[in-house]
């Protein structure tokens, strides 16, 4: 056998080395992929990534297994003529006769109900085109796989404090001393958080971990706190009501950052019971919170404007103001609701003990409190106040889909939120950090449609096909209180499914309910396997026939690059290729990999050509837009705007001259600008040069209090990150749920349910 | 003498298999490889790995602790597996001290694996020869690599940075020092073997609340004009002398 070292490893064949982006999960590290004679030998994390900084997981390596899988589709596969669903009975057809088909299917379902054509994707890391597809369609029919996966962990965090962990913020693990963990698997999300983690028990940090397995993370915890599964939200409110109890709360937090102190109408027999008590006040209409409530400052003994300078507000009590309403502060609700939430109560529900309970809450409380963290950073206050430093709680959170899907799980995640606020550690040094474009208002901008006038034949759709509802007015329903969308997402049942409801989908189609449908497109979903949680009748469903004999669904076209389960029951089947065979791009547009101190974007560049005639799913769309004469992938007289997916991504911008794009990095003529400029053309090779990502780092002072600090706020504005630089006040109490519970009390002045 | 070896920190290690996969990836279609693979894509797979994490629950319920324990061949400084072989084909290597299999000279016999008292070794039922882990010996004296990466596969990958490679026989190396200041120890050092390889213990950090920390003079409840609990009344704070 050879000596290696006579010899090494590069010299046996033509090896290159090339650099894009990891898929094999959501986490999307920087990845090194080595190739000898064209075929890949390794793939490693890149030592220069912001995300994995060199490491790479099991999965990741095992790329490879992927990428020569016998299980590969390669040729465009149409349903046999007389053959049934399910029978995996196929004829490989060629693109160009695959295009024919859609587009004649899609044009003519264009031209009379847009809704009768969906598009539900899985894992999709290029929502904001495959979104824009289904808007440019006109269909509202469009959702990734979120709804039936973290969608409770991004709403509950965002409808409280403006952002949510993982992609859009997460645990401060550098400078935290005590880190809580719940609910979370190993992926949710992976290398930046074992790297993380791995050094801040080297620090000597205290972890303790509540989950019901002792898997991975939980392993090495300094203690393991087992929890009866969808029972954490028990145990939370149980954590908050000790706090509240000890007086172990940051009363200068929420007094300053939160609506803890604004005071709310407090009166049953009216019709504002429960929202805040406003003042009359000039306001431009839009989507923040404006100044206009009250606080009840202890020393004149009545009430005032909120931030009135030097005045200190109660935090509770109860009051009447001098028209007589009555009010309470808000943080006096939160204090009233968990009043019966002892520890003995949670003890019961979760089977942790009452005192391991009340010893959580003092550890977090007295961390918190006793162990603050000051660094001289100075930041200045939507307010105009000036501060020398930022302060920070060292106690960070983390948590994911075993608080989120569970059927409480909206509501343990908006529990979870307030701890993690009375705490005092949002977007501090050592607690929660959000990630650009978070924080954003609350809740964010866009709103779903609220009618089916928005739905148009030959018309793109009039909104977004996912929103923020805040208020029931924003719900997508008709006249009769019907849902518009086949998922009944933003419909009275399902009010703030901001992710959509995928899950749904087969069912509904199947039940024509609210509507039947003609033609349903899945990407990379596999709905006869896991994604349904229903394996058995959705291939019942998509299989059963109606009276006339034909498919309840009637045309169904799958868009994968693995034979999976649900292509057995297409009557289309688009090859798609892996990651390594293709561009893409993780945009700020959509949910980028962002870090702690500024906002990161990154993409991938195919390292291997496609395998037989595997097309990129982009390349569809693309496609399929330009054949369409969708608005967005056509020029004036109707020819063809982009010549393929690179293209777009680089000469794509949201409006006509906007400046704003997929890329953040390197825009402008010649790559001189970011966030915001012109299209360059050379913007593909500017993040190859920079191992496929963008990583911009704010100043020191805009990295902290984001929701309140005004240089950072500006400066989102003027990237165009955020329409508004007006304080985030974190909705310790929920106004926006108030209003949907007024609405089903028949008190809401708008829209009230059937 | 130089003796290269790894030292695994079991307080971080989480038992991901990142370190197994990259291994075996490196491996496979390196000087080493293949680690072969008896249906890789069916029900039921298995093969070669130079590394396997192996998971344990310790302890009596339930005061138990999970471990995971990441386990190659340790390289050890006195191998029972190099003796026996008949051939020569297991042999450790003198400048380095790393240990590994001819597979030109093996002839498959399988002495060497009962000889390890660690079960490292492993053996390729399609090539009919043994194989095992070699520090990724074409990684590490390989001088075209930039020196950052002149390191095994399966420390690079490591998310946790678990895996920590060197010289045990220098003093002054990252992994001499982490053996001695964090109480670093073999495996089974009672079969005379005298591993390289070490693992580093779980340590825990614990917090102690005095009760007294729950009562403060500038407790929030005080704003509010309502008692603060526990209700001890004066403390030593609000005399004032
Ligand atoms: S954690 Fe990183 S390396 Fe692992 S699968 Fe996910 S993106 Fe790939
Ligand atoms: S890669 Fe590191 S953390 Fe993961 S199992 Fe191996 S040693 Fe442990
Ligand atoms: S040193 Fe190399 S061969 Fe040994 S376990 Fe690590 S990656 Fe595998």
């Amino acid at each position: 056998m050879q000596d290696p070292t006579s010899r090494s490893d590069s010299d046996q064949g033509r090896v290159e080395v090339k650099e894009t982006t990891c898929y094999m999960c959501a986490c999307r590290c920087g990845i090194r992929v080595t190739l000898r004679d064209g075929e890949i030998r390794h793939i490693e994390g890149n030592p220069d990534h912001p995300l994995n900084k060199g490491a790479i997981c099991a999965k990741g390596s095992s790329g490879i297994m992927k990428q020569y899988s016998p299980a590969r589709l390669t040729k465009p596969l149409l349903r046999k003529q007389g053959a049934e669903r399910g029978s995996s009975e196929f004829e490989e057809i060629s693109w160009e006769h695959a295009f024919e088909l859609i587009e004649g299917r899609l044009s003519k379902i264009r031209a009379e109900d847009p809704k009768k054509f969906a598009l539900f994707t899985g894992r999709d890391q290029m929502q904001a085109l495959t979104g824009m597809f289904a808007k440019q369609f006109g269909t509202p029919n469009y959702s990734a796989h979120g709804g039936f996966c973290s969608v409770n962990m991004a709403a509950g965090m965002i409808y409280t404090i403006g952002g949510s962990f993982w992609e859009f913020g997460g645990p401060d693990l550098d400078r935290a001393k005590l880190f809580i963990m719940i609910g979370t698997a190993e992926d949710h999300h992976s290398n930046p958080l074992k790297i993380a983690l791995a050094d801040f028990k080297r620090r000597g940090g205290r972890f303790i971990s509540i989950n019901p397995i002792r898997t991975g993370y939980s392993a090495i915890a300094d203690e393991w706190v087992p929890i009866k599964p969808g029972t954490d939200g028990a145990l939370i409110m149980a954590i908050t009501h000790e706090l509240i109890k000890q007086g172990l709360y940051d009363r200068d937090f929420l007094i300053k950052y939160t609506n803890s102190a604004e005071l709310v109408v407090d009166d049953p027999s009216r019709d504002d019971h429960g929202l805040f008590r406003r003042f009359e006040m000039h306001i431009e209409e839009g989507c923040f919170d404006p100044e206009n409530k009250l606080w009840w400052d202890i020393d004149l003994d009545r009430e005032i404007s909120t931030h009135t300078p030097g005045v200190d507000p109660r935090l509770m009590g109860e009051f009447k103001l001098e028209d007589g309403t009555p009010v309470k502060p808000a943080f006096q609700l939160l204090k009233d609701r968990v009043e019966e939430y002892t520890p003995e109560w949670a003890a019961h529900i979760t089977g942790i003990p009452a005192d391991t309970i009340r010893r959580l809450a003092h550890e977090m409380g007295v961390v918190a409190r006793d162990q603050k963290i000051e660094l001289p950073i100075q930041w200045t206050d939507t307010w105009g106040n000036d501060h020398d430093s930022v302060i920070g709680n060292p106690v960070a959170f983390h948590a994911m889909r075993g608080l989120a899907a569970h059927s409480n799980g909206f509501q343990s995640i908006r529990a979870l939120s307030i701890l993690m606020t009375l705490l005092g550690t949002i977007d501090r040094p050592g607690g929660f950090r959000h990630k650009a474009p978070f924080p954003r208002p609350i809740p964010p901008c866009p709103k779903p449609p609220n009618g089916p006038e928005a739905v148009q034949p030959n018309t793109p759709l009039d909104g977004m096909p996912l929103g923020w509802p805040s208020k029931p007015d924003d719900l997508f329903v008709d006249e009769d209180g019907e849902a518009v969308r086949l998922d009944k997402a933003f419909s009275w049942e399902y009010p703030l499914s901001v992710h959509g409801l995928m899950h749904n989908v087969i069912t509904n189609a199947w039940r024509g309910d609210p509507y039947k449908i003609d033609t349903l497109l899945l990407f990379m979903a596999n709905m006869a396997w896991n994604s349904s949680m229903n394996t058995e009748n959705v291939r019942k469903m998509l299989t059963d026939k109606d009276e006339s004999g034909e498919y309840k669904i009637p045309f169904l076209i799958v868009a994968d690059a693995f034979q999976s389960e649900t292509v057995a029951f297409a009557d289309l089947v688009l090859p798609d290729t892996t990651y390594l065979e293709r561009h893409d791009a993780m945009s700020m547009l959509d949910r980028p990999i962002s870090e702690f101190d500024g906002p990161v974007d990154s993409v991938r560049i195919p390292v291997v050509p496609p395998r037989g005639d595997c097309k990129p799913f982009q390349e569809v769309l693309i496609e399929l837009g330009s054949r369409l004469g969708l608005p967005a992938f056509v020029k004036e007289d109707g020819s063809r705007k982009f010549r393929d997916y690179p293209d777009f991504i680089v000469n794509y911008e949201t409006s006509p001259g906007s400046g704003i794009g997929f890329l953040a990095g390197w825009r402008g003529k010649g790559g001189e600008k970011f966030l915001k400029g012109d299209p360059n053309p050379r913007q593909w090779e500017m993040y190859k040069e920079n191992g496929c990502f963008y990583h911009y780092e704010l100043p020191k002072s805009y990295q902290y209090m984001r929701n309140w600090n005004r240089g950072y706020l500006e400066w989102a504005r003027a990237h165009s990150m955020i329409r508004y630089a007006e304080p985030i006040t974190i909705h310790l109490y929920s106004e926006v749920l108030q209003r949907f519970r007024l609405a089903a009390q028949g008190k809401w002045p708008g829209r009230i349910p059937p | 003498m130089t003796q290269l070896a790894l030292v695994i920190d079991l307080n971080v290690c989480v038992g991901c298999h990142a370190c197994v996969t990259s291994c075996k990836e490196w491996n496979t279609s390196g000087w080493a490889g293949p680690l072969t693979d008896q249906r890789p894509y069916d029900a039921d797979p298995t093969g070669v790995f130079f590394n396997r994490v192996q998971t344990y629950e310790a302890g009596v319920f339930p005061n138990t602790e999970t471990y995971h324990f990441p386990k190659s061949c340790l390289h050890c400084e006195d191998p029972p597996c190099v003796p026996v072989c008949p051939t020569g084909a297991s042999y450790k290597r003198e400048d380095n001290g790393v240990v590994l299999v001819d597979y030109d000279k093996c002839i498959g016999c399988k002495y060497c694996s009962w000889a390890c008292p660690y079960g490292a070794r492993e053996f390729d039922e399609q090539q009919k020869v043994m194989k095992k882990c070699t520090l990724c010996i074409d990684r590490i004296t390989d001088m075209s690599l930039p020196e950052s990466e002149r390191k095994p596969a399966c420390v690079l990958a490591c998310p946790t940075r678990a895996r920590i490679y060197g010289d045990i026989h220098d003093p002054d190396s990252e992994v001499s020092v982490a053996i001695r200041e964090q109480g670093g120890y073999p495996l089974q050092p009672e079969w005379g073997t005298k591993p390289s390889n070490h693992y580093l213990p779980r340590r825990k950090t614990r917090i102690q609340i005095h009760e007294d920390e729950l009562v403060r003079v500038d407790n929030p409840l005080k704003k509010e004009a309502l008692p603060t609990l526990p209700e001890a009344g004066e403390t030593l704070d609000d005399v004032a002398w």
